[in-house]
C-alpha cells in the first residue's frame, strides 16, 4: 500500500534522470529503491510526522467545559508565551545546561586526550569502567543516587554530620539542579570518552609528528592539533547534549518525590508538559507548547552551529 | 594497539591518580547498591550505608523482590526486554534496508528525503512524546505494548548511521559480482551486505535497544496498566510507595534497592561484552 503510494509520486522510471549511472544497467527494477525505503519512511510517516502534524492541528483548538471545542488560531502559543510556569522552567533548563554541557565535554575531552596521550596504564580498562554508567537507565540511577542524597539513609548525610556539617541537604532546592547535574556527568562522560577517543584514535600519526620533531608538548598538541582536528565529533556531541538537556525529565521526575518541595511539578518543561497532560485536562494547550519547546530545540542547535561556524571562519 | 603518544611517554603520576579517582567516583553509587542490596529495611536506614550490616540477607531480599505482588517483577523485567528487543530489532531491520537503498541506488527525491532524516535527529524525543500518547490514543493503542514498540522503530541516527557505513564497507564489486554469481536483491541483502555491516547494525541495535531500555517519559504516559509496564517504571512505583506508605502497606525500601540492582545486570553484561561492536560503529558515526 505505501510501496505503490511512494511511487506514485514520480510517475517516471526514476533512474533515466539519475544520469550517467551504471547502476542504472543493474538487472533489478527501477522501483527497487523506493520498496527498500518504503518500510522505514512509513514508519516514520506515521510515528514522527505523524504526531507533530497531530499536534500542529490540536495546537489550534481550545476546549471548555462550556461550548466544546473551537478553533482559537494562535491563542495557546500566545499562552504559552506568556506562561511563567513554563519559562520558569525553562530558565532554569538554561542555565543548567550553560553549566553542565559544556562541564561534561570539556571533562571527557580531558580524560580522553589523556588517554590518547598514553600516560596511562591500562587505560582500556578504564574506558569500559566509566562507561559502565551508560549501561544503566537514568531512572536507576536516579533512584540510586537519591538513596545517596536523600537526607534519611544516606551514608553521605552520616559523614557530613559526623564532621560537623549541619542540615546537610543535596535536595534542598539551593543545590538539587547540582544534584542532577551530577547524574547527568556520572551517566555520559564514559560515553563521551568513548566517542572522543574513537575520534582522535582516527588522527593519522603523520599529521603530528613535524610538531613532535618541533618539540612540541603534549598539552600544545592536544590544544592545537588534535582538538581542532575532531571539531565535527565535538559538533556533534554539542548538539546531541543540547537536544538532551532541554528533554530534561527522568532524574527530576524520579527525584521528585523525595525532595517535591525543591522539584515543583514545573522543574522543567518537560515536566511541566508531563503533568498538564496527566491531568488531562489541556492536551491542546501541551501541543502548542511541545512545538515551542522543539522549535527552541532546533533554534539552539542551529546558532550552536552559526557560532561554531564563525569561530572557524575567522 | 599503540597509543597517539610522542615517542615514549611514560605513565603519570598525576593521570593515573586522577583515572583512579574517577573510576572511583563511578564505582560509588553501584557499590551502594550492592552494599545495600544485602541489608533488610531497619538496617537500611541503622547501619553505615558504605559498609555491610552484620546480618546480610541477600538471598532473602532478592526472593523478596522476585515473590512480591505474584513475582510482578520479572513480568516487569520480560516487558522491559521484550519492548527492547523487538523495538530494536525493527529499528535495525527497517534502517538497514533503507540505508542501504542511500548507499548503493539513485533514486527520485534521494537528498530531500535523507535531508528530511537527518531533520528529524534533532527533533527532542521528549517534546514528541506528549504529540505520540495523543496519536497513539487516537489509533486505539493505549496500554498495549504496541504503544512503545511502534513509535520506538524509527531510528533516524539509525538511518544515517547505516548509510555511512554501507557505503564506507560494502565495495560495489562485492555486490556486482554476488548479482553476476545470480544472487537475487533480497540474498545481496541479507547475507553479502549484512555480514560486512555487521558492526553496524550491532551498534544501531545497542542504541535502540538502550534507547527503549532508558525511556521513561513515553511509557509513563502510554502504559498505565501495571502488568505492561517495563521495570523503570515498576520501580519508581515501588520507591513512591515506600515513601508515601499508605496505612497497611509494606514499607518496600528494600525491594527497591535489591530490585535495581537486579534490574542493571543483563545490560551491564550485555555492554561489557558487545562494546567492541559499539566503539566500531561509533567510529564511523562521529568520524563521518
Amino acid at each position: 500500500m505505501t510501496t505503490s503510494a511512494t511511487v506514485d509520486t514520480s510517475p517516471r522510471p526514476s533512474a533515466r534522470d539519475a544520469g550517467p549511472d551504471r547502476r542504472r544497467k543493474r538487472r533489478a527494477g527501477w522501483w527497487l529503491p523506493y520498496v527498500l525505503i518504503a518500510p522505514f519512511f512509513t514508519a516514520f510517516l506515521v510515528f514522527t510526522v505523524g504526531p507533530l502534524l497531530l499536534a500542529l492541528y490540536n495546537s489550534f483548538f481550545r476546549t471548555r467545559l462550556i461550548g466544546g471545542t473551537s478553533f482559537v488560531w494562535f491563542q495557546n502559543y500566545a499562552d504559552v508565551f506568556t506562561d511563567e510556569k513554563f519559562w520558569e522552567g525553562f530558565l532554569r533548563i538554561l542555565g543548567y545546561g550553560a553549566i553542565f554541557t559544556p562541564l561534561t565535554i570539556a571533562l571527557s575531552l580531558f580524560l580522553a586526550l589523556v588517554v590518547d596521550a598514553g600516560v596511562v596504564r591500562r587505560s582500556g580498562f578504564y574506558r569500559m569502567l566509566y562507561f559502565v554508567p551508560y549501561a544503566i537507565p537514568a531512572v536507576v540511577a536516579t533512584l540510586m543516587w537519591g538513596f545517596l542524597y536523600g537526607p534519611t539513609i544516606s551514608p553521605l548525610t552520616d559523614i557530613a554530620s559526623a564532621i560537623g556539617l549541619r542540615g546537610f541537604n543535596l535536595l534542598d532546592s539551593s543545590v538539587v539542579l547540582f544534584s542532577i547535574g551530577n547524574i547527568g556527568i556520572w551517566t555520559f562522560t564514559g560515553y563521551n570518552i568513548l566517542v572522543f577517543y574513537a575520534a582522535l584514535r582516527s588522527i593519522p600519526h603523520e599529521v603530528y609528528e613535524a610538531a613532535v620533531l618541533d618539540g612540541a608538548n603534549r598539552w600544545r598538541i592536544g590544544w592545537s592539533i588534535k582538538i581542532p582536528l575532531i571539531k565535527p565529533v565535538l559538533t556533534m556531541v554539542a548538539i546531541f547534549s543540547i537536544i538532551g538537556t532541554v528533554q530534561l525529565f527522568t532524574e527530576p521526575m524520579v527525584l521528585q518525590p523525595l525532595a517535591p518541595r525543591s522539584l515543583p511539578a514545573n522543574y522543567t518543561p518537560n515536566m511541566y508538559a508531563y503533568s498538564l497532560t496527566a491531568t488531562g485536562q489541556q492536551l491542546n494547550y501541551v501541543s502548542a507548547l511541545s512545538f515551542v519547546l522543539g522549535a527552541i530545540v532546533v533554534v539552539l542547535s542551529v546558532i550552536y552551529l552559526r557560532i561554531t561556524n564563525r569561530r572557524e571562519a575567522d | 594497539m599503540r597509543p597517539n603518544t610522542l615517542g615514549g611517554a611514560r605513565p603519570s603520576v598525576l593521570a593515573t591518580v586522577m583515572f583512579i579517582g574517577f573510576a572511583l567516583y563511578v564505582l560509588m553509587p553501584i557499590y551502594w547498591l550492592i552494599v545495600n542490596a544485602t541489608k533488610s529495611t531497619p538496617d537500611l536506614f541503622a547501619t553505615f550505608g558504605f559498609w555491610f550490616s552484620d546480618t546480610p540477607q541477600l538471598i532473602d531480599n532478592i526472593r523478596d523482590v522476585l515473590t512480591h505482588d505474584d513475582g510482578i517483577f520479572l513480568r516487569w523485567m520480560g516487558n522491559t526486554v521484550w519492548y527492547s528487543t523487538a523495538s530494536a530489532a525493527g529499528a535495525t531491520v527497517l534502517a538497514f534496508i533503507a540505508g542501504y537503498a542511500f548507499a548503493k541506488w539513485q533514486f527520485r527525491f534521494k537528498d530531500a528525503l535523507f535531508w528530511t532524516v537527518l531533520a528529524a535527529i534533532m527533533i527532542p524525543g521528549a517534546a514528541l512524546a506528549v504529540p505520540t500518547f495523543q496519536l497513539l490514543s487516537s489509533l486505539d493503542l493505549i496500554n498495549t505494548p504496541w504503544a512503545i514498540i511502534l513509535p520506538s522503530v524509527v531510528s533516524p541516527f539509525g538511518l544515517y548511521l547505516l548509510r555511512i557505513y554501507i557505503d564506507s564497507s560494502v565495495p560495489d564489486e562485492i555486490i556486482d559480482a554476488a548479482r553476476i554469481d545470480g544472487a537475487g536483491e533480497g540474498r545481496i541483502l541479507g547475507s553479502v551486505v549484512a555480514r560486512i555491516a555487521s558492526p553496524g547494525l550491532a551498534t544501531v541495535f545497542l542504541l535502540s535497544f538502550v534507547g527503549t531500555w532508558n525511556n521513561y517519559l513515553l511509557p509513563l504516559l502510554v502504559l498505565t496498566e501495571t502488568r505492561l509496564q517495563p521495570v523503570t517504571l515498576g520501580l519508581t512505583n515501588w520507591n513512591r510507595q515506600s515513601l508515601f506508605p499508605t496505612t497497611g502497606s509494606e514499607v518496600l525500601y528494600s525491594l527497591v534497592v535489591t530490585g535495581s540492582l537486579l534490574s542493571i545486570i543483563p545490560l551491564v553484561i550485555a555492554f561489557v561484552f558487545m562494546q567492541r561492536y559499539l566503539r566500531s560503529g561509533l567510529t564511523i558515526g562521529a568520524v563521518r
